[in-house]
């Protein structure tokens, strides 16, 4: 079992923070995917509490990492999957967020058994008060989950909505969402053929609608183009707002899809290849 | 003591305080014709604080007509005096005539003035028994370096490991193989030498661990001045130095203890037995049982070899801090009660008995004029000592004589090994005791004692498994009707 990774493009790497970020806000643990062509991350829904929905994120390998080789236990397994606190893995990567003062030459992953498992992250930075490079290694302890139970960990579908509808800035979304969850714990999504949204927010003194309109439908609504001209769904105003109140990403566009009475899907381009998504199950009201 | 300070200086001094705290929760004062001098102390007493400000920084200065100046007072109350100082023109510090408050005045802008009263706690002084010069690896860097450095480190750290080799500098949350708890993320940062000012490490290098908070509070008052940081050290148990100095003005020395190399696990009980607590008795108000004339000095001794060099501290070149004039009494109740914590049951019943002999004595005698005396105390840690180190036990019982013989009124406290007493101190002491002109009167060991007894109880074996409580009656029968 190898696993040996290496960014050094800035852009990339501080696009890889983001998303490390975003996830260390949404759960305390997350589970790596190391597949051959693709790592993923998966936020799973915490069984305690009930506000942080379920994020993945997968990334093209090749497209981000120049230098990228895994090697699974066995060889006919296809993945290392491997669990770890999402919150050292922010840290540890915490040295890539450049701020404008410090830049990172190179940063390397390394899985690597030092008393028990790490994946070691090693930064190569230069401070602006020196020229000279320094290294920064951060052994994040990480959990080997063995075969038999990657079952439980494995990537989820993506659901076959009705309609999928691409919000161009989701600033105003985000904000308004965090507003309506003080009004109701429920919001409801309400999107048409016609390229409305509707965000639907009721309370016993006020029912707050928010359109949003002429948005562009996604090419994958159009399987079922006729036959259903409106879809609805109810869903958990807490776990909405934790999940945009967590991102990290300089990235604007969203696109919802609605299946109706079922989920909502969000997903997120960060860039081709590089995907985030969330479904926040239906709530019955 | 009287001083008064412009305000940017004031500010200057409102940081030291601030830094200071986070050391300690009291605050030595100390004037002298040098200039004004703060210290702290924390409560293992595993990193001591001193900060010099000299007398160019102050307006004026006066010493009280009897020459230095020294009080205590508590750091919460002193932290609320030198809180907001943005409008602080003019500062005066004052020490009132009877010495029982400390006057702090604060001119603020538009004619505000602020007064506070802190009232003295004890006129009391603390002093170290370590060589702050001489130690073979110094590294010295701007302040913004080592705020990197410690920035890279999460908050919640405690400790900080500096591996210095000759080549490289590695700062480490960790000790190279110690900790194995899995769910610890490790971090490191490895820095070049030509990062820093100066860099001078003896060859083959060096691994020190030391407690990272009182470091960085006093990162934080280098930043506030600007200044550059300077660290020194030896090896892996012996002290840890930081020291700041800006334009001769100010001078700041950090002692820090440094984890031994031996013992990873229990290195808390090497922390506090780096420092001694020399103390200036506020005469008999406080203490009735105290002898006014006879002074002592406490003579720690250290695991370490190296310490040796601070074997006499009453000869007056190795402590940092000294009082030659006046006679300071020891505190070492502290220390003793750690000690006795650390002793075997049957060595502390053993101190107990010895102190139990003497006691009836030392209250009887209070008036006799002071004469040296060598007290015996166990030394419980010492029983894994090697034949090397009984010689240094010779050594020190050596040293001691000289400054009874140099310096009549002294004593010179030891501490010696079970086995190392030699069999002829006991009777010589007690023909000591039936002399009675020549007796001076023990410090009082009441507290130790009564301390003793309290922690000689925390290891014993008080939880009886067929007890669950001491109380252990029912109010409630058993709900289960079954039985």
């Amino acid at each position: 079992m190898k696993f040996r990774a290496q960014i050094q493009d800035a852009l990339y790497m501080r696009e890889f923070q983001g998303i490390i970020a975003t996830l260390s806000k949404l759960a305390k643990d997350c589970v790596m995917i190391l597949g051959r062509e693709r790592l993923h991350f998966i936020v799973n829904e915490e069984h305690s509490s009930t506000s942080a929905p379920l994020v993945w994120i997968t990334i093209a390998a090749r497209d981000y990492f120049p230098e990228y080789k895994m090697t699974p236990a066995r060889d006919d397994q296809e993945f290392i999957v491997l669990a770890m606190s999402a919150s050292h893995l922010n840290r540890a990567f915490a040295a890539l967020r450049s701020g404008g003062s410090s830049t990172v030459l190179s940063c390397k992953m390394k899985l690597q058994m030092i008393q028990f498992p790490c994946l070691s992250v090693i930064a190569t930075v230069t401070s602006p008060s020196s020229a000279e490079p320094r290294e920064v290694v951060h052994d994040v302890p990480v959990a080997i989950i063995p075969a038999s139970d990657w079952s439980a960990y494995m990537l989820p579908k993506v659901p076959s909505a009705q309609f999928v509808l691409c919000l161009s800035s989701m600033r105003l979304l985000r904000s308004l969402i965090d507003k309506l969850k003080n009004i109701s714990p429920n919001l409801v999504f309400h999107g048409s053929a016609a390229g409305e949204l509707n965000l639907v927010a009721e309370s016993d003194m006020a029912t707050i609608t928010t359109r949003f309109k002429r948005l562009l439908q996604s090419m994958a609504a159009t399987e079922t183009p006729s036959t259903v001209t409106e879809s609805s769904c109810s869903v958990d105003s807490r776990k909405t707002s934790a999940f945009f109140n967590a991102l990290q990403l300089p990235n604007e566009e969203l696109n919802i899809g609605i299946d109706n009475e079922h989920c909502i899907h969000l997903q997120l381009d960060i860039r081709e290849n590089v995907i985030l998504h969330s479904i926040l199950p239906a709530v019955c009201i | 003591m009287e001083c008064s300070l412009e305000g940017s200086n004031a500010r200057i001094i409102a940081k030291a305080i601030q830094s200071l705290s986070k050391v300690g929760k009291e605050l030595f004062i100390e004037a002298d014709s040098d200039g004004l001098q703060m210290r702290t102390i924390n409560s293992t007493q595993s990193a001591m604080g001193s900060m010099r400000f000299h007398r160019s920084m102050f307006n004026t200065f006066y010493l009280p007509p009897g020459g230095d100046c020294t009080c205590k007072i508590t750091m919460k109350a002193c932290l609320g005096v030198f809180r907001n100082m943005k409008q602080v023109e003019h500062c005066e510090l004052k020490v009132l005539a009877n010495r029982t408050k400390f006057q702090v005045k604060l001119r603020c802008k538009l004619e505000t003035m602020k007064q506070a009263l802190i009232s003295i706690v004890d006129e009391q002084n603390i002093t170290t028994a370590v060589a702050a010069d001489n130690s073979p690896n110094i590294i010295r860097g701007d302040h913004k370096l080592f705020m990197e450095i410690s920035n890279s480190f999460n908050s919640a750290e405690e400790e900080l490991t500096l591996e210095a080799q000759t080549d490289s500098l590695t700062a480490k949350n960790y000790v190279e193989g110690a900790r194995v708890n899995d769910k610890f993320m490790r971090s490191q940062l490895k820095l070049k030498p030509t990062e820093f000012e100066h860099y001078q490490v003896a060859q083959g290098g060096t691994v020190i661990t030391f407690c990272i908070k009182e470091f960085r509070a006093f990162l934080l008052f280098a930043e506030a001045l600007n200044a550059e940081l300077t660290l020194e050290f030896d090896d892996a148990g012996s002290p840890f130095f930081v020291k700041i100095q800006k334009h001769r003005e100010i001078e700041c020395l950090l002692i820090l203890s440094t984890l031994s190399p031996e013992d990873v696990s229990f290195s808390e009980d090497y922390c506090q037995r780096e420092m001694s607590v020399h103390e200036q008795s506020n005469g008999a108000q406080k203490r009735k049982s105290s002898t006014p004339g006879a002074g002592s000095a406490l003579q720690q001794k250290r695991h370490m070899a190296t310490m040796e060099t601070t074997l006499s501290s009453t000869d007056g070149d190795a402590s940092l801090f000294q009082f030659p004039e006046r006679p300071a009494r020891t505190a070492n109740a502290n220390s003793s009660v750690r000690r006795a914590a650390n002793e075997t049951n049957l060595n502390s019943t053993a101190n107990a008995s010895q102190t139990q002999t003497r006691q009836p004595h030392s209250g009887s005698h209070t008036d006799v004029p002071s004469i040296p005396q060598a007290r015996l105390l166990l030394e419980g840690d010492t029983v894994d000592l090697a034949d090397s180190e009984a010689d240094e036990e010779a050594l020190l019982l050596a040293a001691a004589d000289a400054a009874e013989a140099s310096q009549p009124t002294s004593i010179e406290v030891c501490f010696f090994n079970t086995e190392d007493v030699p069999s002829t101190q006991v009777p010589s002491q007690a023909a000591d005791e039936n002399d009675d002109d020549e007796i001076i009167p023990q410090s009082p060991e009441r507290d130790n004692n009564k301390m003793r007894t309290i922690f000689s109880r925390c290891f014993q074996n008080t939880y009886v498994p067929r007890e669950p409580s001491p109380n252990s009656q029912i109010y409630a029968a058993n709900s289960d009707a079954e039985d």
